[in-house]
């Protein structure tokens, strides 16, 4: 909407260039809320002085549906469906943060298989987010849609295993308070196995296709650099943040649902520009796929569901569970007041978080620059949104 | 002429089925026995620009289909393969859809400037035909100064570009249009340049002057001055917008840089051009490199033009290939890399071209001798040149490899991270740098 | 695993810099919001508790105040604290800003400012961020959208968990009290015989 005033305000700026300055004024450009590079209703609103960017800020809340507000009217069990919603390219991180959060109110004990079961499922989860991630990053720096094509076949595995599991391919809803929803069926270990298999050739080839790429180098390299003591102070978390160097993984810092069990490493970049970040969400899906390995080796058997009390109050009281989910930090912030249903229910995105630098990562660098810095931070909108 | 190429041109006749120019022939002296001479220019030119349309056409059509079914198979997917056998219809389908959908301006749109390009585009795209040869005597207009009507054409394009980013009132298409211009106007330097190399050594300006040039020494460009085909053949894909040069209309960033607002037909037009282009450029870059309709010989026994249809088809699939692989560049990464890399080797070869064609002419060697020897000589240049850039002028950010360390049991801030960074032992991965 | 942080020891080291500013009730730690930013940067600050990672930033509407909540983080002795600060002003609730230690507490300080109509001083950018500016109320208040006679927002009681907190059933008698705008019944509620749909 333009009124007067801000017409008056803007021609007087335009004369203003016109008599004093050199005769120019910087360009402001809306990229969204539909745009192709924002990965959903996202708008970046930058100031540019030709391809520079002086300015950019973000203008966000057009997938607001307010979660938050709606979880206090549903009891625990029935919130478990809003998180898939949150960052629907990673539901079952989503269903299992808040399923901690849940159990360390209600003070269950979650049985061993449903806990493997969980770190399989998460690490699945990160594998599809992951090739997701880094094939949108590819397209970002302007490729016709090559690789993304190629790492959407790891990822569609990844959802036809979720299908087989859960009935659902993204909108999950398959951790429960207590464990899982459902066994495992008989077709996933050898799907599982397969796809194990079939991973390191595939891995392979990506890192022979892009890896030693000039022009991926040219535009990914140097490109959004922050410092590792910016993203502390910035709260960055996840790929973001370990580009920079910094080892801060929850895994391990914090362990959940065993994840002290099983052997993998972290791994860290060295500069915190977006070709550190693409490399660190590449070495960790080679990880996650160590994590598998190890699930299916030692998965116990038993019971996936814990006895939950269907009408189970937790006693008033709060707690703060997060994990480490494709994104960063992922936690869920639960105050219970006795009642049947969450008297605060409280997310914590990373992906809104890590965009908390964005102005730092592309004010200076190019229009293009820009794009592939957003890509790099791999946002979901509606986990920004929520 | 063997025999077997005067078989098709029996009592002299218009129906050689390798050279369609028979018939323009016949036209001519027919229509000169009776009419005035401007009458059978008029018409043999109406005649030639039908059969470009005639050519073009269906051409697109088919392009449309090649180009998504090959990118397609890039990507590991089918493409297109519902409507008609194999899927051949789709073009067809898509311009039926765009020709029924509305026709949107935007309000604050230049009208009359907003509805001129996609039209206009066309001219450029439909001239260039005119002088790319099929065959010995087998293109429109055999002009003495092809090089230079090719060149002058092609550049007009842009300012139908401009044209349609401009009037749009859109700034995603004036940042198109600007990119466009900008581009257009740097990338022509290396393209004439590596032209003229082979100008200045064949000696002609005509294009098929240059294709008998290489079918009378026997040798093709690429062989010759292979730094000056690469050269063209990155320039040309810059002009043609394709990837890794595509900024003008970068998908992820501006989102369809200056054909934003057009849409149904008009896009389609735009659409259908830079298709065209893409096809007679791999056209000319088959005729000036890699010899046109001439195969050592084989021409005597093929169709000159299905020999040129063959290389064109390979151009312009690595085209496609370079399309479906690599990312694109920056602005300033490819107005540096023109400026400071592709106009200095391509203005080298000129003056390499010059030497040796001073040196065969007024030393008097022997081509058959001499032409290997410069050959061999080139391609080192050439070799060395790349080896040159690849070395110096890559920017120091990139000089410097991109490691990944496991942190192993080092978790923390940023103490651990200093311990992580200061282990000696290998990195997991480290890409890139010397 | 990330421990706890001693509340008690994080007072100490708060009450050192800030005398008075810091109290601990019921193992959380309370700050005084008048003297928030220099107890936060005491505690980021000291090498004993190295809280420089603010994880979560949020409020709570506990209905008499408001409680803003952070979750501060310790990378390198890896150790989390959760520090509280009440807000008792409901009409025009005010807590100093942490963007000046925390350059991550910009987009959260901003949320809560949104949702909860929380004022940050010394914010330099505090606009609402989801809803549009001039958006009636504060969504994640309890009292928002509160209905008269005491209805408010949340859930009573499990369905078919027992027979005060029972759903209503269709054509019982509504619960939620009538607005005096909503057309009022004629005559007396009919209320459904259950028993006949059962048998």
């Amino acid at each position: 909407m333009t009124t007067a005033d801000d017409t008056q305000l803007a021609m007087q700026g335009t004369i203003e260039a016109l008599t004093t300055g050199d005769g120019s004024e910087p360009v402001v450009v809306n990229l969204g809320p539909q745009h192709p590079s924002t990965h959903g209703v996202f708008r970046l609103k930058v100031t540019l002085d030709g391809e520079i960017v002086q300015d950019a800020e973000m203008r966000i809340g057009y997938l607001h549906r307010s979660m938050e507000k709606l979880a206090e009217e549903r009891t625990y069990t029935q919130n478990i469906p809003f998180t898939d919603r949150i960052d629907y390219l990673a539901a079952m991180s989503n269903n299992l943060a808040y399923c901690l959060a849940a159990e360390e109110l209600l003070g269950i004990e979650v049985p061993p298989r449903a806990q493997a079961i969980r770190v399989m499922f998460a690490e699945l989860q990160r594998v599809a987010s992951h090739a997701m991630a880094n094939g949108t990053f590819i397209n970002d720096c302007g490729a016709w849609h090559t690789p993304l094509f190629y790492m959407f076949r790891d990822r569609e595995r990844v959802l036809d295993m979720f299908e087989m599991t859960c009935g659902a391919r993204l909108t999950t809803n398959y951790m429960r308070i207590g464990g899982v929803a459902f066994d495992l069926p008989d077709e996933l270990l050898p799907t599982l196995e397969s796809f194990l298999a079939d991973m390191p050739d595939r891995i392979a080839d990506y890192e022979a296709l892009l890896m030693e790429n000039e022009i991926l180098h040219a535009r990914a390299r140097g490109v959004g650099v922050i410092s590792p003591e910016m993203a502390i102070n910035s709260s960055l978390s996840g790929p973001v943040l370990r580009a920079t160097g910094v080892p801060w993984d929850l895994r391990k810092a914090n362990p959940y649902c065993g994840y002290e069990n099983y052997e993998f490493d972290v791994p860290v970049g060295e500069q915190g520009d977006c070709f550190d970040r693409f490399l660190v969400r590449m070495a960790e899906v080679k990880e996650s796929l160590k994590i598998l390995r190890q699930v299916v080796d030692t998965l116990p058997d038993g019971p996936w569901l814990a006895d939950v009390p269907l009408h189970a109050r937790p006693e008033p009281g709060e707690a703060y569970a997060r994990v480490e989910s494709p994104r960063g930090e992922l936690g869920f912030y639960l105050v219970s007041d006795g009642g049947p249903a969450p008297y605060r229910f409280h997310c914590r995105p990373p992906s809104l978080i890590n965009l908390t630098a964005l102005k730092e990562m592309s004010v200076g660098g190019t229009l293009a620059d820009a794009i592939v810095t957003l890509g790099s931070i791999d946002i979901v909108v509606g986990e920004i949104d929520r | 002429m063997t025999d077997l190429a005067q078989l098709g041109n029996v009592l002299g006749a218009w129906y050689d089925f390798r050279d369609l120019n028979n018939l323009q022939r016949l036209i001519t002296e027919w229509i000169a026995e009776w009419g005035p001479d401007w009458l059978a220019s008029i018409v043999t030119g109406v005649l030639g620009a039908l059969g470009i349309l005639a050519v073009v056409g269906p051409t697109l059509l088919i392009l449309i289909w090649v180009e998504r079914k090959v990118i397609s198979r890039f990507q590991q997917r089918y493409g297109p393969n519902r409507v008609g056998p194999k899927g051949l219809l789709q073009p067809v389908a898509d311009a039926v859809k765009l020709i029924l959908k509305e026709q949107l301006a935007p309000r604050a749109a230049d009208k009359l400037i907003f509805f001129l390009p996609p039209v206009l585009i066309f001219v450029p795209g439909i001239l260039i035909w005119g002088v790319l040869p099929f065959g010995p005597r087998m293109s429109v207009a055999d002009l003495n100064v092809g090089v230079l009507f090719l060149l002058a054409v092609s550049g007009t394009a842009v300012l139908v570009i401009f044209m349609a980013g401009w009037s749009s009132n859109n700034k995603y298409a004036l940042f198109g249009a600007m990119r466009a211009v900008a581009m257009s106007i740097s990338y022509e330097v290396p393209m004439v340049l590596a032209l003229l190399t082979l100008v200045v050594f064949s000696g002609t300006m005509s294009v098929n002057g240059i294709v008998e040039w290489q079918q009378q020494e026997d040798v093709i460009f690429i062989l010759l001055f292979p730094l000056s085909a690469i050269a063209f053949f990155f320039a040309a894909s810059a002009e043609l917008n394709r990837t890794p040069a595509d900024i003008s209309e970068a998908e992820s960033e501006i989102v369809a840089g200056y054909h934003t607002e057009y849409s149904g037909m008009r896009f389609g037009l735009f659409y259908a051009v830079e298709l065209g282009n893409t096809l007679v450029v791999s056209g000319f870059i088959a005729t000036f490199f890699l010899g046109g309709w001439w195969l050592w010989g084989l021409d005597q026994w093929v169709p000159s033009w299905i020999i040129l249809l063959v290389k064109t088809g390979a151009v312009y699939f690595l085209l496609i290939w370079t399309r479906g692989t690599l990312p694109r560049l920056r602005i300033d990464q490819l107005m540096s890399f023109c400026w400071k890399a592709l106009v200095p080797a391509t203005l080298l070869f000129v003056v390499v071209a010059f030497v040796e064609r001073t040196l065969l002419i007024s030393e008097g060697w022997d081509t058959t001798v001499a032409l290997p020897i410069m050959a061999v000589f080139n391609i080192a240049l050439t070799l060395g040149a790349i080896m040159l850039f690849a070395r110096v002028a890559r920017p120091a950010p990139l000089r410097r490899p991109a490691r990944i360390r496991m942190a192993g049991s080092d978790i923390g801030g940023l103490r651990a991270a200093r311990e992580v960074a200061s282990r000696r032992e290998e990195p997991q991965f480290q890409v890139g740098g010397d | 695993m990330t421990a706890t942080y001693d509340a008690t020891a994080a007072m100490e080291i708060v009450n050192a810099h800030a005398p008075g500013a810091a109290c601990v009730d019921d193992g959380v730690l309370f700050l005084e919001p008048e003297r928030l930013v220099e107890s936060v940067q005491s505690l980021r600050d000291s090498g004993e508790s190295d809280l420089v990672f603010l994880c979560n930033l949020t409020a709570v509407d506990q209905e008499l105040h408001f409680e803003v909540v952070y979750h501060l983080q310790s990378l390198d002795l890896n150790h989390i604290l959760q520090i509280k600060a009440r807000v008792t002003d409901r009409e025009d609730p005010a807590v100093p800003s942490l963007t000046g230690l925390f350059y991550g507490a910009h987009l959260q300080e901003r949320e809560v400012y949104d949702l909860f109509g929380i004022r940050f001083e010394g914010h330099p950018d505090l606009r609402r961020m989801f809803l549009w500016e001039g958006f009636p109320g504060y969504p994640l208040r309890k009292d928002f959208l509160q209905m008269p006679g005491q209805v408010r927002a949340g859930l009573p009681g499990f369905p078919h968990e027992s027979e005060e907190n029972a759903w209503p059933v269709p054509g019982s008698v509504p619960q939620r009290p009538m607005h005096p705008n909503d057309p009022q019944p004629e005559g007396d509620l009919v209320v459904a015989e259950e028993s006949e749909e059962s048998s």
